[in-house]
């Protein structure tokens, strides 16, 4: 009962004038900043903590939370339209969201990722709402090994990312594997790969490297053939609404892919760009037709969209049931609890229980509140994709140069992310996917510091323990799945002649 | 088509060299620090061989390359897919190139509309059309970075103070 009026008094919490227009304020800056890339959630939190000095909780968490919730919204659409992900988290919209934009399916896509996104975010709130009373048994069951078979899981799909060339993929993965082993060795402290330089002290940044490899690389392209995003008739054919339709068409997907990524999210550490990319590879995994994902299909758009914002439900969790944020953008988020004078743990799940269900429910209500927002706009935002390539790439390069300076104030970055737009014009024109690389890139260094960890705490021993074997037999699964279906594939048409 | 096969193999030569760097470095750090290099390198080394292998090898005319199920017509446009005008290419690179180095030494707020209409009328953009354009979008970035953003823009090399 008390947990039911906790609830209540939540809502009616968010539905109050004051913390309401801070909300819909948030979810506006929320859908801006978004669309920057470069500039994440993490940013605009920084931004709006000082703001929040002296609002009682409820409110100050509206503001924060309302902005923070739809930053993937906004993303979605550049990543969309101008094949640059507005921020790391919204890559894998690109491989299929932009193809669907060159096919002319710009609102259509606009339309299932924007609804697929307020979708997650709302799937994302319920989990938070679902998991409160039994948060400690879930997180403590999961240690060092457990978060390094999950990565180990993560990087299996780096074989049903590339379809046209295994081999090829392979080698891009390891690549971004590689990558991921540039800058300090999270267990020795010793630098590896900086060349001498002190940039590359923390390793390859995610950023530049993702805006490099598609926005950069996508404009260099452009230029080349010298035309324009998409060829054709100057207009919207398909509808948003589409789009829409497409996600309840699809909602079994958009629902596993969502509780996928709230999983992902409440665990510490993993973030949002591995939960989008896990999903991306399992969408294309069960998909009916995994040989179009890449070529403009529409499960390769809605389920990385509902995984970003249903992480940060998922991410709310360990942040607020033990004070552990599981993002750093949930980091900045603690920093302002603190402001507000909330402190997380378990007391704030007996003290501030209303408070807890007001988060929730922001979460879920601003999520659709932006996803309602982009929508209007999307029919509109869609025809810039029909800019010709003269005035588009300059646009596109400096929007890419601001985001990727601003990420860190380095010209470093600016470096970086020429050298990996021209390395992903040529892995385009090649066939190399873009995607393992990323995913190995993000991974990596998780993987090797859970590994580290789980090898010198239990040794090989890891490898034995209940909830690892279980991850381990799905590793394998998707290892020799696509493997066996290839051979079913082949046996099927040897048949068939 | 022999083009793209050029260049499929200076491309999985630069991911050997890589990979073969990666792996003879990590031989220099410590047992831990260079476990996962070396998983990664080794195969990646075995992988970027056996596509240089395979990119070199030459395919008797008469044998085509099967394609599963799709069509010559398909086939065909992949490998034009392949080909690149390395001319316009370079050009295109250098442009990027170009912004890098005028934002490194202008900085942004002078880089922002010089860049814009100085492509836009290479591109035979009209006078009118390229300032327009480089005012609006200066303009719309300098309202959203500096004023609502505050966001402190790097100044280049000669307005650093």
């Amino acid at each position: 009962m008390d947990v039911l009026n906790a609830a209540w008094q939540g809502l009616t919490g968010v539905f109050q004038p004051g913390a309401f227009l801070l909300m819909m304020v948030g979810v506006i800056l929320g859908n801006i900043v978004g669309i920057l890339p470069g500039l994440g959630g993490q940013f605009l939190l920084a931004v709006l903590i000082p703001f929040v000095f002296g609002m009682n909780p409820i409110s100050g968490m509206a503001l924060l939370l309302g902005a923070h919730a739809v930053t993937g919204t906004g993303g979605s659409i550049t990543s969309i339209l101008f094949n640059t992900p507005g921020e790391s988290s919204n890559a894998p919209t690109c491989f299929d969201g932009f193809e669907m934009t060159k096919k002319g399916q710009a609102g259509r896509a606009m339309g299932a990722a924007l609804w697929a996104s307020g979708v997650g975010g709302v799937i994302g709130a319920i989990a938070l709402l679902l998991v409160i009373p039994i948060i400690r048994t879930i997180v403590l069951s999961f240690g060092p090994p457990e978060f390094f078979m999950l990565t180990v899981l993560g990087i299996s799909f780096i074989g049903s990312l590339e379809v046209k060339s295994p081999s090829k993929g392979l080698i891009s993965g390891l690549f971004g594997l590689a990558l991921s082993l540039f800058g300090e060795d999270p267990s020795t402290g010793i630098i590896r790969y900086n060349f001498g330089t002190l940039y590359l002290y923390e390793g390859m940044r995610q950023i530049p490297v993702v805006l490099g490899l598609f926005a950069v690389a996508e404009m260099i392209d452009l230029g080349v053939k010298g035309s324009q995003l998409v060829t054709g008739k100057i207009e919207v054919k398909d509808s948003v609404w589409e789009g829409v339709k497409d996600v309840h068409r699809h909602w079994w997907l958009t629902l596993k892919c969502s509780v996928i990524a709230v999983y992902i999210g409440f665990l510490p550490g993993l973030g949002g760009v591995a939960s989008a990319f896990f999903t991306y590879g399992y969408a294309q995994r069960i998909s009916k037709h995994p040989e179009t994902f890449g070529k403009g299909n529409v499960e390769g758009v809605i389920a990385p969209e509902a995984a970003n914002n249903a992480k940060e439900g998922g991410a709310l969790i360990p942040t607020i049931g033990f004070g552990v944020p599981g993002s750093s953008g949930m980091a900045i988020l603690l920093g302002a609890f603190l402001v507000m004078g909330i402190t997380p743990g378990p007391k704030m799940l007996g003290q501030n229980l209303p408070v807890v269900f007001a988060m929730a429910w922001t979460v879920a209500i601003a999520n659709i509140i932006g996803a309602a927002q982009t929508l209007a706009f999307a029919k509109w935002m869609a025809r810039l994709a029909f800019l010709r390539s003269s005035l588009l790439i300059p646009l596109i390069l400096i929007f890419v140069a601001l985001g990727s300076f601003t990420s860190s104030s380095s010209m470093g970055d600016l470096i970086l992310t020429l050298i990996f737009g021209v390395l992903g014009y040529f892995m385009k024109v090649y066939d190399y996917s873009k995607a393992p690389l990323v995913l190995g890139l993000v991974l990596g260094r998780i993987a090797e510091g859970n590994f580290n960890l789980s090898y010198n705490l239990f040794g090989l021993g890891f490898l034995t323990r209940p909830i690892t074997m279980i991850l381990s037999l799905l590793v394998l699964w998707a290892l020799i799945g696509p493997i066996l279906k290839r051979a079913r594939e082949k046996g099927k048409g040897r048949a068939a002649e | 088509m022999k083009d793209k096969k050029r260049g499929e193999i200076i491309l999985s030569i630069f991911f050997l060299a890589f990979f073969i760097m990666l792996t003879v470095i990590s031989l220099g750090y410590s047992a831990k620090s260079r476990r996962l290099p070396l998983i990664v390198g080794i195969p990646g080394i075995a992988l970027a061989c056996v596509e240089v292998y395979r990119r070199s090898i030459k395919r008797p005319p008469s044998a085509p390359r099967r394609k599963g199920a799709r069509g010559a017509h398909e086939a065909d446009e992949e490998d034009d897919a392949g080909t690149v005008d390395f001319r316009k290419a370079a050009a295109m690179i250098g442009w990027v190139a170009l912004l890098v180095v005028m934002i490194w030494i202008f900085g942004f707020l002078v880089t922002i509309p010089s860049y814009t209409l100085l492509f836009m009328k290479v591109r035979k953009e009209s006078w009118l059309a390229s300032i327009l354009f480089a005012g609006i979008g200066f303009a719309a970035l300098y309202v959203l970075f500096i004023v609502a953003l505050h966001i402190e823009l790097y100044p280049g090399l000669i307005f650093k103070q």
